[in-house]
């Protein structure tokens, strides 16, 4: 052991020894992983971005648009659709594996796009911002999107089940027709009331609890457009149960159960999504509770009310259109 | 019941001595209560947050007999939240059975401690602190000490054994040993996971000679049609010591059964294998000085589950106001919430206890150089470190530098440099006047960077950046107040590798940073006796991601009062 009880080399030894050490490990061949070119290098198309409806879409024939583009980079990407008269928007978001491939059937996220309207079509890369395509594609009819769900009132219909209701202080109530402005077809309705209530006329829906078999109140949901010009508008929404199967909705002896939504008075579709866990019991005037819980197998009938957030004196009123019911998700 | 038992316990002397058996008491209080405000400006989310605990650790120490001794921690606690016993809970916090089988044979059973080189197992510290002020330290403590990880050992439950023979030529041998059972089989798809080790040691003079061997092995027969699988590493290491330099050498490798993506072994198997070794020197001059300088490198697939698994969970969200910007910023864990994470029994929490295979989340803001300590996979690379004076003399300071580079490059053909720096230290502000009033500096730098330029991509540059300072004053006997700030930046691009089960490369997750994390901390100690202290403290944080333009601030203010006896 003689040898360790002797002098350790100089500082300058060990440092050498120390910085020649690191260059001795198992270093591989080549590189670690895909190839980061493959993943993040410069954006190139291989193929344009294009659609295959250049005559522009046909929605009422059952027509979709095909976008295609191609790419070197498995990237991830997203497409704008954005209607120029209506404002409608919608947008697809997906990781490209070298290609873009989707089917557009009219969708749209907030309003319906109209007909004879340009929608044009964005392509963005977010790790890519300087790398975007633009087109354009016609839309000649709206799509017929009923079969999301079930439609209740789109003012469209000849034998409309819906009726309207007014009252004391309702100053008009009607359904609008031939509308350009409508957010969907050519009708919609529209209620206008002065004073100091809170009910100035309603939409009545009557539903068959039929329909709703198998549904839940956390996967149901009411889609309703709304638009207003009125500073304070809202619409209650009330839905009625048949508590005592007598086949009428009498105040005092069934339920009804309500929310309010209030509408921004900027005169521009909106588009409300709720679920039906967002009614409450109604107690209000002559209402009355049975078991406080909503019974779809009892349900009845659905009214949108013209109505205002508070209690204020005023005039009120709102636009009403394309009503329906989706299940599992909003409209 | 419960009322009987404590006056019991308290009217008890607190030790109380004999022969065989003999037991002694001690243990901990600690209330706590932490209050959280939201800005005006947030309206949205909910604006005050409070969360409060009070508990009682009772130690007891019972020497039984000359062969057994147990050791138990016994806690008792409340969220303080109701008036009633519905919030109170007691639990066993630990549970240590010891004691000497024969002259050369001791043994654990319980809760046992482990721990080894921080290449084998290694408890790693915490990202986001150099010499931080008291009262940030004081509740990383807490939290060190609510999670078991006081030290740098793993707490595990299972029993050590641990031999020691003096030789006839003077030297000695010793081994100890260890088993855990890590996981507990469900019987349906969950294995047993077990985790094993022995360390055999000679030491002779200033010489000392180690081999250690562990084993994180998943018992494929406590399931149906389950198949085991290993993860099993053997290392040595040689150390030297004289009267001013010290000399240590340290390798080993890996094997580890290789796995498909259904987490099931591949066949036929070929073993996944990594190495690592690492050399270091350390040798002291002057009249306290301290110099060290080592050298290491680590292969991309070198596998040890107990020194790369990190003790905090980085992919947790906030406890307390996890949205801010009026709901619109899902905003990460800051060093605020890792201190003040509550305690909730069996809840949730940042904090990690479990060894596990994979490869866990870290967060690039804190440098992508070290991200699972020394034993981070693809590392080789010096560092060099200088020290000069302990906590309790007038001043110290200690500065590291390393400069690390990739084993094997990632992604292209060009390897990432990585090159940082830590300088920390203390100093006395009373000792250059007469008095016993301390006043007492201390704070830290930490920066590191990483870089690899391209001609195609953007060039990898990540720097990354902790500052730490604190002040304490002594006004009086008893009372101290104090002021910390704590900084953590992060700015550039870096390519962050995605690793599957097998350490393989599978991917790159294009990582763009500039967040700003500020914290302020203002207080004041009471030491009321010399076991008993209680802080009142406001902190301040500002957090900020400039990319994603989101920025917040929040307030807490944290009252702790602490006994240990």
């Amino acid at each position: 052991m003689s040898f360790l009880q002797s002098n350790p080399p100089r500082i300058g030894t060990w440092t050498l020894g120390l910085v020649f050490m690191c260059f001795v490990g198992c270093a591989k061949e080549g590189s670690l992983g895909p190839d980061l070119e493959s993943l993040y290098g410069d954006l190139e198309f291989t193929e344009s971005f294009s659609h295959n409806m250049p005559n522009g879409v046909h929605f009422e024939q059952g027509d979709a648009v095909r976008f295609s583009c191609g790419f070197n980079l498995p990237v991830a990407y997203t497409l704008s659709l954005t209607g120029q008269t209506s404002g409608a928007t919608y947008a697809f978001q997906g990781q490209g594996n070298r290609e873009l491939d989707v089917l557009w059937f009219g969708g749209c996220d907030n309003v319906f796009f109209r007909k004879n309207e340009w929608v044009h079509c964005l392509l963005e890369f977010p790790d890519h911002p300087d790398d975007f395509k633009l087109d354009s594609v016609f839309v000649w009819e709206q799509p017929d999107l009923s079969n999301r769900g079930l439609l209740l009132a789109s003012f469209e219909e000849t034998n409309p089940i819906f009726s309207i209701s007014s009252g004391e202080f309702t100053e008009s109530l009607d359904v609008v027709t031939e509308a350009l402005d409508a957010v969907e077809g050519g009708a919609y309705m529209r209620g206008v009331g002065a004073g100091a209530g809170s009910w100035f006329g309603a939409l009545r829906l009557p539903l068959d609890p039929q329909d709703l078999l198998g549904s839940s109140l956390g996967n149901t949901y009411l889609n309703v457009h709304l638009r207003s010009d009125y500073e304070g508008s809202a619409s209650v929404i009330k839905l009625f149960e048949d508590s005592n199967g007598d086949g009428l909705v009498t105040s005092g002896e069934d339920e009804v159960f309500t929310t309010k939504l209030a509408v921004n008075a900027d005169n521009t579709w909106q588009r409300i999504s709720i679920p039906w866990s967002d009614f409450e019991l109604d107690l209000s005037g002559n209402n009355v509770s049975v078991n406080g819980q909503i019974d779809f197998d009892q349900i009845s009938r659905l009214d949108c009310t013209v109505s205002q957030t508070g209690t204020a004196s005023g005039t009120y009123g709102l636009d009403v259109d394309y009503v329906i019911l989706t299940f599992d998700q909003p409209f | 019941m419960l009322r009987a038992w404590m006056l019991s316990v308290i009217c008890i002397p607190l030790a109380a001595s004999a022969q065989y058996p003999s037991f002694e008491l001690g243990g901990l209080a600690r209330g706590v209560s932490d209050v959280g405000f939201l800005t005006a400006e947030d309206t949205l989310a909910r604006d005050v947050n409070v969360e409060s605990h009070a508990i009682y650790d009772l130690a007891l120490r019972g020497k039984i007999t000359s062969k057994a001794e147990i050791y138990t921690e016994l806690r008792l606690g409340t969220n303080l939240a109701l008036f009633d016993t519905s919030a109170s809970y007691a639990q066993v916090r630990r549970v240590l059975l010891s004691g000497q089988l024969t002259p050369r044979w001791n043994y654990e059973i319980g809760d046992i401690d482990v721990v080894g080189s921080p290449f084998t197992i290694w408890n790693s510290n915490a990202e986001g602190a150099v010499r931080e002020s008291a009262l940030f330290s004081q509740w990383r403590k807490l939290q060190n000490y609510e999670n078991f990880s006081e030290s740098n050992s793993w707490r595990l439950r299972g029993a050590k054994f641990e031999g020691n023979w003096l030789m006839k030529n003077g030297g000695q041998l010793k081994t100890s040993n260890f088993v855990s059972r890590v996981q507990a089989s469900d019987e349906v798809l969950r294995p047993d996971v077990v985790f094993m080790g022995s360390t055999l040691s000679w030491e002779k003079n200033n010489v000392l000679a180690a081999l250690s061997g562990q084993n994180f092995a998943s018992l494929g027969k406590t399931v149906p049609d389950g198949v085991g699988r290993h993860v099993a590493n053997l290392g040595g290491e040689v150390k030297w010591k004289g009267e001013e330099w010290l000399w240590h050498a340290e390798f080993g490798g890996s094997t580890a059964t290789t796995l498909g993506l259904d987490g099931l072994p591949n066949a036929p198997n070929s073993p996944t294998e990594g190495g690592y070794w690492n050399v270091e020197t350390q040798f002291d001059f002057g009249a306290s000085w301290t110099a060290s300088a080592s050298a290491r490198s680590v292969s991309d697939t070198y596998m040890a589950p107990a020194a790369q698994t990190k003790r905090l969970l980085f992919d947790a969200a906030p406890s307390s106001f996890a949205q801010i910007g009026n709901g619109a910023w899902n905003r990460p864990l800051s060093q605020g919430d890792l201190l003040t994470a509550p305690y909730v029994p069996r809840g949730s929490r940042p904090w990690n206890r479990a060894i596990q295979r994979e490869l866990m989340t870290f967060d690039p803001r804190y440098g992508t150089a070290n991200p699972y300590g020394m034993a981070t996979p693809n590392r080789r690379g010096l560092e060099m470190e200088l020290e000069h004076g302990k906590a309790e003399e007038p001043w110290s300071v200690i500065a590291r530098l390393f400069a690390l580079q990739d084993l094997t490059p990632e992604g292209t053909l060009t390897r990432r440099n990585y090159v940082g720096y830590a300088i920390a230290g203390h100093f006395d502000l009373a000792a250059l006047w007469m008095g016993n009033r301390s006043l007492n500096m201390h704070g830290g730098m930490q920066s590191q960077r990483a870089q690899r330029p391209e001609t195609v991509l953007d060039p990898v540059d990540l720097t990354s950046s902790v500052f730490d300072f604190g002040v304490d004053w002594a006004v009086g006997e008893n009372l101290q107040i104090g002021y910390g700030a704590k900084r953590i930046s992060s700015q550039g691009l870096e390519y962050i590798a995605v690793r599957d089960i097998n350490f393989e490369v599978t991917g790159f997750d294009r990582t763009t940073l500039d967040v700003t994390d500020m914290l302020h901390a203002c207080g004041v100690i009471w030491k009321i006796n010399n076991r008993t202290e209680l802080t009142t403290q406001w902190q301040k944080w500002f957090l900020r991601d400039a990319l994603q333009g989101h920025d917040g601030s929040i307030s807490k203010v944290l009252f702790l009062f602490q006994s240990k006896f």
